[in-house]
């Protein structure tokens, strides 16, 4: 356990020092910063634009910090770090779990920055923050750990960029998976779709910015659910993962 | 009991589709006695990093085994008692020394108590007190080499395994690290390392082994391997007459500081013009042997590999 802690706080460290993640999470506390000029710039619609905004910023943020992920596999690789944490008692197991901790502390710690960030300058200009509101950041938050866990399990079939633009895709199929009932409507092809459905990520699961921007709350009952299917289905990657890391060699 | 012990450990890489296959380790049976310097020896892509990864667990062999202190190759609770140094340190830039050292040692489950007084112990040994808490992406490469090192020897192993160890230090660099492995071999333990400093091989190894392409061209200790190139039978006095007529029997004859000197090709022949020197009555005979060098006998052995395996063909 201890180990696996060390390689948690390892990639946590490491991670957080990255420019293109420390760039994004800056840029957005900027925006976030700037989004008391809304007022000025809205035809009363302000508060709904800051919500919209603070959510979307939460989710980009939590979408680069996960797909570092993509990228600390093979690094390890590379630098011949992995050969270093292997030659001491560590499993594979430990090396996989030990990553995906680190990355989902920093896409949660991330996404809760932005996510109070946002709610501060949203409850000084109001006085008041949308009910549901920090639920919503965190089912986002859960959404990028298991966009982080696809992460790291794409980086071991595929090199760096390939697995970086793998993410992407799982992200944009993760929110369009759920019309593809709807529009294979009737006969064999809508079991098919169902099936695809359930099988690839489904962030609708985990989506309810419309709902929480337009002033609807959301609570346990949705909450809930949403964290219990981002952690089966991370959980269910990092298995995947762990048992291709174990049988592959390290070059 | 053998520190390392393979038997027939065979890795081939195979490219994507399987349409070309590299054989990098081939039957490869290597023995390597407890408390023994082992040099291991290879040209570049002879496998000899390969071999390293494959005792470490980090690939799996096609075909054969081995073991490791007893224990089977790749086994996770043996690693505890092992020390290794990657060929191309390349560590966390974003660590200091100590952050680094303090890493690998929770990586060896090693307690607090134990590590603390032992990582100073290290970057003192390897003189990195002064630059502890500088980062590592600050450091030169003999200093990564010498942080690489004190994480090899943190949890004071039984068996060190060093790839290329020697690279990239400079003389006083190199010779701390001839130090070190001396003081290892002092202590009992055993040292496996691959080097292209053949000179330094030769100073500090009990037994060396050659690798090529993927196979072992020779094993042995230095001694028995490096044979005698020349012998030179020094004399104090001798008649000018018998060294006219001893000098057909030997290569070369010089005279030293009052002595003469026959060179003869190996120590038989020596010992030969020695009797018949004595015989004319010579006084004062001594024997001086050359040795190959192990660069002479590296080249000799590799070419030697080569030349067979193109008439194979």
């Amino acid at each position: 356990m201890r180990d696996l802690i060390a390689i948690a706080q390892n990639t946590f460290g490491r991670i957080a020092r990255q420019k293109a993640v420390y760039f994004v999470l800056m840029s957005s506390v900027v925006i976030v910063g700037a989004m008391g000029l809304y007022g000025t710039l809205s035809a009363g619609r302000a508060q709904i634009m800051m919500l919209d905004g603070a959510l979307a910023m939460c989710l980009i943020v939590g979408l680069v910090t996960a797909m570092a992920a993509a990228l600390e596999i093979p690094r390890e690789l590379k630098e011949q770090t992995a050969h270093l944490i292997l030659s001491k008692p560590v499993g594979r197991a430990q090396v996989v779990i030990g990553k995906l901790r680190g990355i989902s502390g920093l896409c949660i710690m991330n996404v809760a920055l932005v996510a109070v960030a946002s709610a501060l300058v949203i409850h000084s200009n109001y006085g008041t923050v949308a009910p549901g509101y920090f639920a919503a950041c965190a089912l986002v938050a859960a959404e990028a750990v298991v966009l982080a866990a696809a992460g790291i399990l794409l980086s071991l079939f595929m090199n760096d960029v390939l697995a970086l633009v793998g993410v992407f895709v799982v992200f944009a199929v993760g929110h369009a998976v759920h019309v593809l009932p709807r529009v294979m409507a009737e006969g064999g092809g809508h079991k098919l779709a169902v099936a695809v459905s359930n099988v690839l990520p489904n962030f609708q699961h985990l989506d309810f910015k419309g709902l929480v921007g337009n002033g609807v709350a959301i609570g346990g009952a949705v909450l809930v659910p949403g964290l219990l299917y981002a952690l089966c289905y991370a959980t269910a990657l990092t298995a995947v993962a762990v048992a291709v890391f174990q049988s592959r060699d390290i070059h | 009991m053998a520190a390392i012990e393979t038997d027939a450990v065979t890795k081939v890489f195979k490219s994507w589709w399987h349409r070309r296959h590299v054989v990098a380790v081939n039957h490869l049976s290597l023995t390597v006695r407890e408390n023994c310097v082992f040099g291991f020896l290879g040209p570049n892509g002879a496998g000899k990093t390969t071999t390293i990864k494959l005792l470490l667990g980090l690939l799996t062999p096609d075909s054969g085994g081995g073991h490791l202190l007893g224990a089977p190759l790749g086994d996770r609770d043996i690693k505890e008692r092992i020390g290794f140094l990657p060929d191309s340190p390349n560590f966390y830039p974003h660590l200091s020394a100590k952050d680094f050292l303090v890493y690998c040692a929770r990586l060896l489950h090693l307690e607090k108590r134990d590590y603390s007084g032992r990582i100073e112990q290290l970057l003192e040994q390897m003189g990195l007190t002064d630059v502890r808490n500088r980062k590592l992406r600050e450091f030169s490469r003999g200093m990564l080499q010498r942080v690489g090192i004190a994480q090899a020897l943190l949890n004071n192993p039984d068996l060190v395994i060093l790839d290329e160890p020697i690279t990239g230090l400079d003389p006083f660099g190199r010779n701390q690290i001839k130090d070190i492995i001396r003081g290892l071999k002092r202590e009992g333990k055993t040292v496996f390392f691959s080097s292209h400093i053949l000179a330094d091989v030769e100073q500090m190894c009990d037994e060396i082994g050659v690798l090529n392409r993927g196979q072992m061209v020779c094993h042995g200790s230095v001694h028995e391997l490096l044979a005698e190139k020349q012998t030179t039978v020094w004399c104090e006095s001798i008649q000018a007459t018998d060294v006219e007529a001893l000098e057909a029997l030997a290569e070369s004859v010089v005279r030293k500081n009052g002595r003469w000197g026959f060179t003869v090709s190996s120590s038989a022949a020596g010992e030969a013009l020695r009797s018949k020197i004595e015989a004319c009555g010579g006084k004062g005979t001594t024997m001086e042997g050359q040795k190959e060098s192990l660069e002479d006998f590296f080249v000799a052995a590799i070419e030697k590999d080569n030349n067979a395996r193109r008439g194979e063909r």
